[in-house]
Order: structure tokens, then sequence, then C-alpha cells
């Protein structure tokens, strides 16, 4: 008997949230443009990063326009932003902006979510494959430009001469073999680069203990390396170390892409003269400029222009891309402090 | 004293068992009222049926886990099995069998999964942590061996997004195939665990094994058909995620066996095997809906959620055993 009256209190438990369902009423606060970042996993310093162009942004065009939230998963696991989405639409939010962990677990909800009139943009990355299922993507960088501009930077530091190494991640990472196509292509073709020799690919596999001996073998097999590319965060910080150990900065030249906290201490020490990468906070920045035109009756697409403030007008291209910078940012002993703050 | 027979101490277990329910139900109407209260958002029955699928499909596997658990047993490989067993329905299909027979033999393998843990368990007698551990990589590598990290979908229309069709309205509220096949499947659970002679078995297998073999009861069997079950109904609600997400990947469900026992705990069964409730976990999975989508909807952060969701665990614990707590100190 007692189990059947709980049984009823349960039942009746749901019929109370239906009621509160029934009365339910949709307010937004009036006039303010509400905009959702979901990063891939939450305490992530570089989506932290990305959230503060949000914020700079948001205080350079009025903070009582809007109404910024920053939420997002524990784990960057394929399908736990799909209650995020749900809940950003629940809550009328007028743009989504997302960093994905799947290319296309997530699908059937930007689907659902555009269908209920909220747009949905990609930050960071695209998903390519289901570029159909999202309004448009803002990208880091233009990333065909990388392979040229790290050779360009590799050159300025030996003086355009001289044999350097490529110290990647694994053997099958699309990015960065990508990346040093293009680079062979721009040695092969670009007469400044006549008198630099590519000496050797070697795969560090993004571990720090196997770069560091990869980057060893590389000092030691050619006497006259003048420098290492690393166009990847693991690796260039594990040549730095090798390089700053061995008291060889003067020698061999390290550069690559690179992550200004983990890159600091050997910027300001001179192990690395400058490194490459492109810049998160300015992606959040235009982001809020483009969803504040969007609310303004800006369309997504191919061809249309917007103004993002400082950073001035953005195309969106025939794939939907914003590219919020064409070449990769420069870091140095200039800026390099202010940016390792940051991320 | 735990009874060895659920029927001569009836009255005082019954008691007990409603006792225990009241922790889980105090709990719900407490988040009900904060997550109403936090979030205008959340005052939509239809939004939260549209987004605690997920839930109630983890809700499925919470019920055998309860009969497991009132075995004295525990099944972490629940998650690991519905991706293994939607995977090998996705590889069937994309093989160029049709749906029609991909999807019995998706189920088919939650049955070979859960006799598995069972075999290993029942008859070689290891312990159900360790081997479900254990099974539990195994189950999603097979998965992650033939996908890897990729998605499988592009499955029939009619299959996509089962859970999308309603079985009847309210208002705008939709109740789809998902949540009717837990609230079904609860119901039926409930009778097997407290109103079948299987159910009594499984009680008396948590509550004292070796009294429960003198009873002559056949513990080995019991064992493995609750295993079977387990696989089984992993199966489905495997199949049901799938149809859900539109693919599978080997990641699915990734980590909510912490969810399914968080579930089961909080609904009063007992760790230790011998106590189990399944009203009591069919009010944990509405507690755990409530309070997921709840602070989700108030945008609160993921870190925060974490803690709320310990916090009300102990709290389901520590409630009931105040008595208990009071008297020891005043024995001190």
């Amino acid at each position: 008997m007692k189990r059947n009256r709980i049984l009823a209190i349960a039942l009746a438990a749901l019929m109370l949230v239906t009621c509160c369902g029934l009365v339910a009423t949709v307010s937004a606060e009036e006039g303010k443009i509400k905009i959702y970042f979901i990063p891939k996993n939450l305490g992530n310093p570089y989506f932290e990063a990305l959230s503060s162009g949000f914020k700079d942004a948001i205080a350079e065009l009025g903070e009582d326009k809007y109404e910024y939230i920053f939420t997002g998963p524990a784990t960057a696991e394929a399908t736990s932003q799909i209650e995020y989405v749900e809940a950003a639409v629940q809550n009328d939010a007028d743009a989504i902006f997302i960093a994905a962990n799947s290319n296309d677990a997530l699908n059937g909800t930007f689907d659902d979510a555009r269908d209920a009139g909220v747009p949905i943009y990609l930050i960071n990355q695209d998903i390519p494959g289901s570029e159909s299922h999202r309004d448009a993507a803002i990208m880091p960088v233009d990333f065909s430009t990388i392979g040229k501009a790290q050779i360009k930077l590799m050159a300025e530091q030996i003086g355009y001469e001289g044999e350097f190494a490529i110290l990647s991640a694994t053997t099958d990472a699309p990015d960065q073999n990508t990346w040093i196509e293009l680079m062979k292509e721009v040695l092969a073709n670009d007469e400044a680069y006549s008198k630099m020799t590519l000496v050797e690919v070697v795969y560090g596999d993004d571990q720090p203990e196997k770069s560091t001996i990869e980057m060893e073998a590389l000092i030691t097999k050619y006497p006259n390396l003048k420098g290492v590319i690393a166009p990847t965060t693991v690796g260039i910080a594990a040549a730095c170390k090798v390089v700053q150990t061995r008291g060889l900065a003067e020698k061999i030249r390290v550069t690559g892409l690179g992550l200004p906290s983990e890159m600091k201490e050997f910027v300001m020490d001179g192990t690395c003269l400058g490194f490459q990468l492109w810049n998160p906070p300015y992606e959040g920045y235009l982001a809020v400029y483009l969803a504040t035109a969007v609310k303004g009756g800006f369309k997504t697409e191919p061809g249309a222009t917007f103004s993002a403030g400082k950073l001035g007008e953005y195309t969106i291209l025939e794939n939907g891309q914003i590219l919020s910078l064409v070449d990769p940012m420069l870091y140095d002993i200039t800026n390099i402090e202010e940016y390792a703050a940051l991320f | 004293m735990k009874g060895l027979d659920g029927r001569s101490k009836r009255g005082k277990l019954s008691a007990v068992f409603s006792r225990r329910e009241w922790v889980p139900f105090g709990l719900l109407l407490a988040t009900l009222i904060v997550s109403a209260s936090l979030s205008e958002s959340f005052r939509d029955l239809a939004y939260l049926l549209r987004t605690t699928t997920r839930y109630m499909e983890l809700g499925m596997t919470a019920l055998t886990m309860t009969l497991i658990v009132s075995a004295g047993m525990i099944d972490l490989s629940v998650p690991a099995t519905m991706c293994c067993s939607a995977t090998v329905a996705a590889l069937a299909f994309h093989a160029g069998l049709p749906m029609e027979a991909a999807i019995p033999l998706g189920l088919l393998t939650g049955l070979a999964c859960g006799a598995v843990n069972g075999l290993l368990i029942a008859y070689l007698n290891l312990p159900s942590m360790i081997v479900t551990i254990g099974t539990m990589s195994v189950f999603r590598g097979i998965s992650q061996i033939f996908i890897g990290d990729k998605s499988l979908g592009k499955f029939p229309e009619w299959f996509n997004s089962i859970e999308k069709i309603p079985v009847f309205m309210i208002g705008k509220a939709r109740f789809g195939v998902t949540i009717l096949a837990f609230i079904l499947l609860a119901f039926a659970f409930y009778l097997v665990l407290h109103k079948t002679g299987f159910g009594r078995k499984v009680l008396a297998v948590g509550a004292n094994e070796q009294a429960a073999i003198f009873s002559s009861v056949n513990t080995r069997r019991v064992k493995l058909q609750l295993f079977l079950l387990s696989g089984f109904v992993s199966g489905i609600a495997g199949l049901l995620t799938m149809s859900r997400l539109l693919l599978v990947r080997y990641d699915m469900n990734l980590n909510s066996e912490i969810d399914v026992v968080a579930m089961v705990l909080l609904g009063g069964a007992e760790i230790s095997g011998g106590n189990g409730s399944i009203i009591g976990t069919f009010i944990a999975v509405l507690l755990v809906i409530v309070l997921k989508t709840g602070l989700i909807v108030a945008n609160v952060t993921s870190d925060a959620q974490m803690f709320m969701m310990g916090l009300i665990l102990l709290l389901s614990i520590i409630i009931p055993n105040i008595g208990k707590l009071v008297q020891g100190f005043r024995d001190r």
C-alpha cells in the first residue's frame, strides 16, 4: 500500500512539472543580444583566451546591450555538447558559437537549433563534411599560408642560408603534413630560399620525450644544422628545451607554432627569437561583431562583408568560412608577456 | 539482520523500502523547486522531455543495474555494451545488411556481452567489479578498433530520431517512444523485482549468497540471467542512442557508468546487496534529469554541476543514516 502511495506521489510530481510547463512564458530581456560560446571543454586556457575576445568586443560595444554566456561540458567527448546547445536554444540565444568536439555528432542538434531560429557558428574550426548544418565558421587563420609564413620566419632567423630540419607531430597528422608539403613547395619554387636546404623531417609524435630524443638526434647527425621548424606546440617547446640546456641558441634557431605560455621562458632568454600562431581572442572579438550584424539583418552568405571594429572588414568566403587572420601572427619579445598571460 | 526470504519479513522490509524512497523523492522535490526558480526556461515540460532522452536511455540500464546491485554485484560495462551493440548494428548495416536485420544483430551483441560478463562472474566466481572493468574496455575497444575516431551514420530515415516519434502529446510536450519505453520498462522491472519469485531470488543472492544456495536457489543461474538481461537492455538503449545521435562513435556514452551507478544508489539500493527499489531508481532517474537540465539551462558551469551531483549523492546516503549517526555519537 505504501509503495502505491509513493508511485502516486511520483506521478503527481510529474504532473506538477506539466502544469509548470503550461504556465511557462518565454521571456527574453528586451533588446539584449544573447550570445553563447560553447568550448570543447571548460578549464582549457586556450578557450578562456578566446572567451576574453568576446568580452573585449562587448566592453567596446556596450555591456548593457549584451548577455554573454560561456558554458560547456567538463570533458571534450563527442556528444557532451548536445545538452548545452539545447539549453542555449531553450534560453532564446541569438547566436551560438561552438568549438565542436566532433565533425558530425552534433548535426541533428544543429538542425534542431536552426529550425528554432538560432544560428549556429563554428569557431576556431570548421566541421568538414557537415558544412550544411551550420551557418558560418570563424577560422583562426588561413591555414594555407602557414607553410609559406613558417619558411619565411626561419629564413629571417638564419639569414636565408644553411641547413635546417623539421620536427613534426605524428607521421599521419593531417594539418602538419599539409603544411610541410607547402613548405617544400615554397622552398622549391621561390628563389629567395635557394640557399636553404631541408635536411630531414623527423616526427616527435607530439610527445615531449620522443620530441626531445628526435631533436638531440638531429643535432648529432647534422653538425652544420642552423635551424629547426617545429609546427606543433609540443615539438617546439621540446626543441627549445634541448637548445636551452645545451646552450646552442646562437648556433641553432628554433621556430614553429607554439603556445605563448609555454614559450615565454625561451623567448625571454633568447633561445627562441620568435614563433607563430593565430590569435584566439581575435576570433571571439569578431564573433560578437558577427552576431551583432546578424541581429541587425545581416545575412551570412558567401561574399557578404561586415565590419568588426578595430579588426576591420571581414568577408564570408565561398565555403562559409571567415578567416580571423590571413597570415599567422608573430609572437616575440615585444608581445610574449601580454599573450602568455592569456593562453 | 537481513531477511533471507522477503516474504517472512515483509512488513519490516517494506517499511525500510518506503523510508529509503522518501529520500530521493524529497531531493527530487527540492531540486525541482530550485531549478524552476533558477531559470524560467526550465519551467517548460516540452523542453525537459526533449533534452532528457539521453538520461532515459541510461535510466533503462539503471533499472537492470538496480537488480544487479540488489544481488550484491555491479555492472560497469553497461555504457560500453551500449556502444558495442550500436557499433555492430552500424557495421552490419554498412556491410550491406538491411537495417531490419542489423537491429536484431545489435541486440544479440548486447546479449553476447552480457553472456561474457555473466559466465565469468557466475561460473568462474570472479568479482563482478573487476570483470566488468575489464569488459568495459574490451567492449569499447571493439568499437574503437572497427570505427576508430570516426562516425558511422547515414542510416535509413525511418531508423533516425525514433525518440521524436510522439506517442501522445500534452500541449507542446511530446511523450516520445524512448520516454514511454523507459516508463513501461520501469513498471515491468518493478513487477520483476518486487512481485516475482525471480525477484526474491535476486534479493536472496544479494542478502546472503550461502544461505540462498542452501535454500536451493541456483545462484549461478540467477547471476547469469541478470547479466544477460543487463546486456539485452543495454543493447536496446544503445540502439536508441544510435537512432537519436544519427550515428555511432566509439566514445558514445563514455564515462556514463558513473551516472548509471549514481541513479541506482540515489534510488536507495544498497551497494552490498540484498536491498533495492525500482521505484527508488525511477525517482532517482527523474532527480538526475532535473538536476542536470536544471543546472545546464541555468548556465551553471560544469565543475559546479559535478559538485552538486556529488553533494546530492552524499546527502542521499547520509540522510537515511542520520539516526545511526546521532546514536553513534551518543554511545561514545
